[in-house]
């Protein structure tokens, strides 16, 4: 297992209360793999992501039961080590809104040679062509190495971007909304171009977005996550073919699919719970349709429902008969 | 363990860095001169800027005469209280003394007062303004509040008392400017910084895993440089302005010649009425100058700032 995190909370603090974030998420990502990640807009994935990478404000709290990778107790290793010998080398960043991510005074090669020489002893001119190498991998000529980060397009940056968190070739890449604010075609081409990366090098990407279709093109396996917490986790297929959660039979629906062109899409009303007063039981209880009095209670633990697969919903019983009225419209919306 | 990729890469030139730097060095050269050249006001100050440096380094080869010597005009009277002419371009003093010999020997030690106390200045408030704009907190807290003290010492007394205890003297005339002028840029440059410091490149510079002291110096302190530029001429410029006075009030090197002091001289000689020569040459300097080095700094503003190039 490369990274594992069993219980992992955190919470923002504010003066309106404390915000759990992230609420007793359990994520494991095996070598070589990529994980998706999906869940509607302020469900926790950049928070999570934040926890992993350190970034979030100093007064936020990072607990967990379990936090590993590679054999690091990441709740535990001093932040210097982290800084120099885990980000990086070990997991890098692709960021979210890579358009203002390069410093614009800086031209774009400069700054990956930068980088490259902050985090090992290499000489300049090595540096400079393992650049011009990662370039190419990305599909960028190496050329544009000289210009400034204002002369790159959206697409363009957002490879430089992949370039830059390949350097290492670290264990775990990290990629926070990839194709956020990029046309189709750019994002296919991205995809295209993730996929083939992913033959070159051993690296795990742990994929992040709010677009179904992005993880079901490029994902191995799939995290659903809502209000803080993982509901429901499967291999690709399996997960869109037969959802075992509520949520994701409705995530589905609001989704268009290729297979069933004219079907009509089905949202889901209401909006996700406040996070600084969470809800006692299940976090999707307020808008489930399948909603009995125990879920406001109790909070369902996730359970193995098949191999492979976890759901956090406590009616796993009754998949089918829901599965089936899911598909309706008049149970989203009566 | 994560394997070495660097590894597989073929050794580079060894001049392959030493020409890239060239070539980003003339790169820059040519780009900072379009930027100059584009600004006629900018073009100006340049011209005056590099004569005045020539003068400050050629000095002792460029003056007709001592500076301090009394002169005898060519029918052996003594030239005192010449007109600017043939003989004496820029006039003589009460003393017979070679104004144009003065004011050339004046143009190093004030060029020499104001580029090192406005560089030291400025080294000085850059620092503190980007270690307290990125620090934030208790760091903010104490550095800013050393600026505000220091925004209370009004220069004139600050000068007096520094001179009363330690003696007229060139060093410590710049000590006493450096100590007040570096107080605004640290407040500008802490202002630039916080607000920088938000951006998303800072965010991701720290993903990295890049320090603190290289997001500051690396990665903010470039974005500030059209700031920096603009702070060190107005401190160049500030320290000459400070520098005359306080030198015009008696309070400079008595044994270095600078163009405050060629204007104290005038008013204790008591002429100031009648030599207007005396006192054109060092006023018209201490303007050409100062204004050139807000003309050049102006001319890289425009290029920071494109709203002004309308103006």
């Amino acid at each position: 297992m490369l990274l594992e995190a069993r219980n992992l909370c955190v919470t923002y603090r504010s003066v309106h209360g404390d915000v759990r974030a992230v609420d007793g998420l359990d994520l494991s990502i095996s070598e070589h793999e990529v994980f998706g990640l999906v869940g509607e807009s302020g469900c926790g994935k950049t928070t999570l992501v934040k926890a992993l990478l350190r970034l979030v404000p100093a007064q936020t709290r990072v607990e967990a039961d379990v936090l590993r990778f590679k054999g690091h107790n990441l709740l535990e290793l001093p932040q210097r080590r982290f800084r120099r010998e885990i980000l990086m080398r070990e997991i890098a960043l692709v960021p979210q809104s890579a358009q203002n991510s390069l410093n614009p005074v800086q031209r774009v090669g400069a700054q990956i040679v930068e980088a490259i020489r902050a985090h090992s002893s290499t000489s300049r001119g090595k540096a400079h062509e393992r650049v011009a190498e990662l370039f190419d991998i990305v599909g960028l000529q190496p050329e544009l190495m000289d210009r400034f980060p204002h002369e790159f397009s959206g697409g363009m940056r957002q490879r430089a971007m992949i370039a830059m968190a390949l350097v290492f070739e670290p264990a775990l890449l990290v990629m926070d909304e990839p194709t956020t604010g990029l046309d189709v075609l750019v994002q296919e081409r991205l995809l295209r171009r993730i996929r083939a990366i992913r033959e070159r090098v051993q690296s795990s990407i742990l994929l992040i977005t709010h677009d179904i279709g992005v993880i079901a093109e490029t994902a191995d396996r799939v995290g659903v996550m809502y209000a803080g917490r993982l509901v429901e986790c499967a291999p690709t297929l399996p997960l869109f073919e037969q959802p075992w959660h509520p949520y994701t039979l409705g995530l589905k629906n609001a989704f268009p699919s290729i297979l069933e062109l004219g079907r009509e899409l089905i949202s889901i009303p209401g909006s996700p719970p406040d996070l600084s007063n969470p809800p006692a039981g299940c976090g999707f209880a307020g808008r489930c349709p399948f909603v009995l009095d125990v879920c406001h209670a109790t909070r369902p633990p996730a359970v193995d429902v098949a191999t492979g697969r976890v759901s956090a919903c406590t009616r796993t019983a009754d998949i089918e008969h829901i599965r089936a009225a899911a598909a309706e419209k008049v149970t989203w919306h009566c | 363990m994560n394997p070495e990729p660097l590894d597989s890469v073929a050794a580079p030139m060894p001049t392959g860095g030493m020409r890239r730097w060239a070539a980003a060095l003339r790169r820059e050269l040519a780009h900072n001169w379009r930027i100059i050249r584009a600004d006629r006001l900018g073009s100006f100050g340049m011209v005056v800027i590099v004569f005045a440096a020539f003068v400050a380094v050629f000095g002792p080869w460029l003056m007709p005469h001592d500076p301090y010597a009394s002169l005898r005009m060519t029918d052996g009277r003594m030239a005192v209280l010449q007109q600017p002419g043939a003989e004496f371009p820029l006039g003589t003093t009460n003393l017979a003394r070679d104004l144009l010999s003065q004011m050339i020997a004046a143009t190093r030690t004030t060029m020499i007062i104001g580029l090192v106390s406005g560089l030291i200045s400025i080294f000085i408030g850059a620092n503190i303004g980007l270690i307290a704009g990125y620090y934030g907190g208790r760091v903010d807290n104490v550095l800013m509040r050393l600026t505000d003290i220091v925004y209370g010492m009004p220069f004139l007394p600050f000068i007096i008392v520094l001179i009363a205890l330690f003696g007229r003297s060139i060093g410590f005339v710049m000590l006493a400017i450096v100590v007040i002028v570096w107080r605004t840029s640290a407040r500008v440059i802490r202002a630039q910084t916080i607000a920088l410091k938000q951006r998303q490149f800072v965010a991701f510079a720290r993903a990295r895993g890049a320090s603190d002291l290289r997001i500051i110096y690396r990665h903010i302190g470039p974005n500030i440089l059209p700031l920096l530029l603009l702070y060190t001429s107005f401190n160049i410029a500030w320290a000459i302005v400070t520098e005359a006075s306080a030198s015009f009030l008696g309070f400079g090197d008595p044994n270095a010649l600078t163009w405050g002091g060629i204007l104290q001289d005038l008013w204790v000689s008591g002429y100031t009425r009648r030599a207007w020569w005396w006192f054109a040459a060092p006023s018209l300097a201490i303007v050409l100058l100062v204004s050139a080095f807000v003309f050049v700094s102006r001319a890289y503003e425009v290029v920071a700032n494109p709203r002004l190039a309308d103006r």
